[in-house]
């Protein structure tokens, strides 16, 4: 790799990992981002770098306590989806028959039903959670990981060298767990970073709807201070700015990790 | 058609008769167990408990849950998807209207997303890697992370707060339709819009330099011009898998509408499916629910249809 491409990199890391760290490591230095410091939609000067929201609060010190989910939840979620979404996906190509079929269609079931519609069922039901969080976004994208992965599984299961480890006696385990993962993880992982930009747009719209409580979070600030925009337009810009990098450079930087990896 | 072709045809409607009746089953579940009593709802917190349990059993709400569904999928089959538990109206009266308004915002995006992505994605698939192709793809990539609502906020702070251009919310006066107020179509339709032609693009993209083989060279050698190749050889070769893109992008922006409708206070389906989980009408939830997942399954099914038909190969595999 050259010089300017190393550079042109390292620039577009730069804010991708910034917002990471401000997003994790924020929350360590507020103590009580919620105390309302001045009138509502102050403009930015003072001791508040960035103005206050809609209620008075200071818009830095939510911001820097408001990110930690929106990487969090995702990241588990997102790692959850390729571990049973390729694992489904690999037992319903290889094995085919009634596992494929029975599957299959749960993939299209789940496929079938808008998420949203879904999200707003099962936040109105169970409140907002982690957990809650976390199974709505693995309801909305290990159909498309399973569907990759036995798609997949069914074209490398044919090849040459599969047959050959079969030949030579590799049993089923064995042959789907080192001829056939290697292949089939290189599509996964290539639409992981996707999957990772819905993970975080689907987390940040729940707050965006007001479904997280009162706690900061990005999608819920932008929503709240909104109708103040002309007085202050950092609430609303910022959180905004902020997400558009978590959600974009989270694809690009899973991207480039695993064409680095795998090819 | 063959007679086989019928048979595999009729069975992939049958399968998709079956996915939807499971997605019914899935919603009825879903929205049934919602927690909070409608009953509290329609009659108001001075209503005593009698009262409630009368009402609740006028309603059938005491019946085991697979006796209700039964009932439910019996009159949705009769096209009687039942009465709005809060106004007394027949769901279907009720949805009948944003049911209209949350397609004319689809059917907007849909025809934007077909222009932008075809005005964008010949030219860039024709020469993958090029400059063109990097910035458009790189574009598409960035508008389809971004989150609806993001994109949605941005778009208002600029076209209607600060240049004051556009409304910011989709009022429609009483008595007038959207055929009077088309400004307020513009915001939403771009919104859900510009997310459909970017992930278009990049389907059109992909199509094009797929399509871009021997056959193709070979015409291009021969000593045609590049309209002519672009329109007898290359574009026809892409016709199935783009007729399948679209049919699943018309899909997938129904199902997108929610965040949209509901940040440009949209009169479409949204709006009523929001109201109707703060109240709790089920009959409105499910026939709302229901009838999105019928739209996508059509979508898809549509889409699994002309993949079928349009390619020979398939219909010789099992």
């Amino acid at each position: 790799m050259n010089a300017a491409k190393r550079a042109a990199r390292a620039a577009l890391y730069a804010p991708v990992l910034a917002v990471l760290a401000l997003a994790l490591a924020g929350p360590e230095a507020v103590r009580r981002p919620t105390d309302i410091l001045a009138s509502p939609f102050a403009p930015r000067g003072g001791d508040l770098p960035l103005g206050s929201d809609h209620m008075g609060r200071d818009v830095w010190a939510m911001l820097l306590s408001g990110g930690r989910e929106l990487v969090l939840i995702p990241v588990v979620a997102v790692a959850l989806t390729v571990v049973i979404g390729t694992a489904a996906g690999m037992s319903a190509g290889y094995r085919g028959g009634v596992l494929d079929a029975v599957i299959s269609r749960i993939d299209t079931v789940a496929l079938s039903i808008p998420v949203v519609l879904l999200m707003l069922l099962l936040l109105h039901n169970r409140g907002y959670s982690a957990g809650t969080m976390i199974v709505i976004i693995l309801f909305a994208s290990i159909p498309f990981v399973s569907r990759l992965a036995r798609a997949a599984t069914i074209q490398i299961a044919r090849s040459d060298y599969v047959e050959q480890a079969t030949a030579t006696g590799s049993g089923p385990g064995r042959t789907m767990t080192v001829e056939i993962a290697p292949g089939v993880l290189a599509p996964v992982l290539a639409d992981a970073g996707t999957r990772l930009s819905v993970a975080v747009g689907l987390t940040a719209t729940a707050g965006f709807l007001g479904f997280t409580d009162s706690a900061p979070n990005w999608g819920r600030m932008i929503n709240d201070n909104i109708a103040g925009i002309s007085l202050n337009p950092w609430a609303t810009l910022a959180p905004s700015l902020l997400l558009v990098v978590l959600a974009v450079g989270a694809n690009y930087l899973i991207d480039d990790l695993t064409r680095r990896f795998i090819t | 058609m063959t007679l086989r072709t019928w048979a595999a045809v009729a069975v992939r409607i049958g399968a998709a008769a079956l996915t939807l009746l499971a997605v019914s089953f899935v919603l009825f579940v879903a929205v049934e167990a919602l927690p909070g009593d409608p009953a509290q709802t329609v009659l108001g917190i001075e209503a005593s408990a009698e009262q409630r349990e009368q009402w609740r059993q006028e309603w059938g709400l005491d019946r085991p849950l697979p006796e209700r569904y039964a009932d439910w999928l019996f009159g949705i089959a009769q096209g009687d998807p039942g009465v709005s538990m809060i106004t007394g109206q027949p769901v279907a009266e009720q949805i009948a209207e944003p049911l209209h308004y949350t397609t004319v915002l689809v059917a907007f995006s849909f025809a934007l997303a077909l222009v932008v992505s075809l005005a964008c994605g010949i030219p860039a698939g024709l020469r993958p890697g090029g400059r063109l192709d990097r910035l458009l793809s790189g574009s598409a990539v960035l508008i389809i992370a971004v989150p609806q609502f993001v994109i949605a906020v941005l778009l208002t702070a600029v076209f209607a707060i600060n240049l004051g251009w556009l409304p910011a919310v989709s009022l429609v006066p009483l008595g007038q339709t959207w055929i009077d107020r088309p400004d307020v179509l513009v915001l939403p339709v771009l919104t859900l819009g510009s997310f459909g032609a970017a992930w278009a693009t990049r389907m059109v993209r992909a199509a094009v330099t797929d399509a871009d083989g021997p056959n193709v060279e070979a015409a291009r050698l021969a000593g045609l011009s590049a309209g002519r190749v672009l329109r007898r050889h290359l574009l026809p070769r892409t016709v199935p898998t783009l007729a399948q893109a679209f049919a699943w992008l018309l899909g997938g922006l129904f199902a997108a509408t929610t965040v949209v409708e509901r940040v440009f206070n949209y009169p479409g389906l949204s709006s009523m499916l929001l109201s109707a989980i703060r109240n709790h009408d089920f009959p409105m939830l499910e026939a709302i629910g229901l009838v999105l997942s019928l739209i996508v399954i059509a979508a898809l099914l549509i889409a699994d249809l002309l993949g079928y038909l349009f390619n020979p190969r398939a219909r010789t595999a099992p």
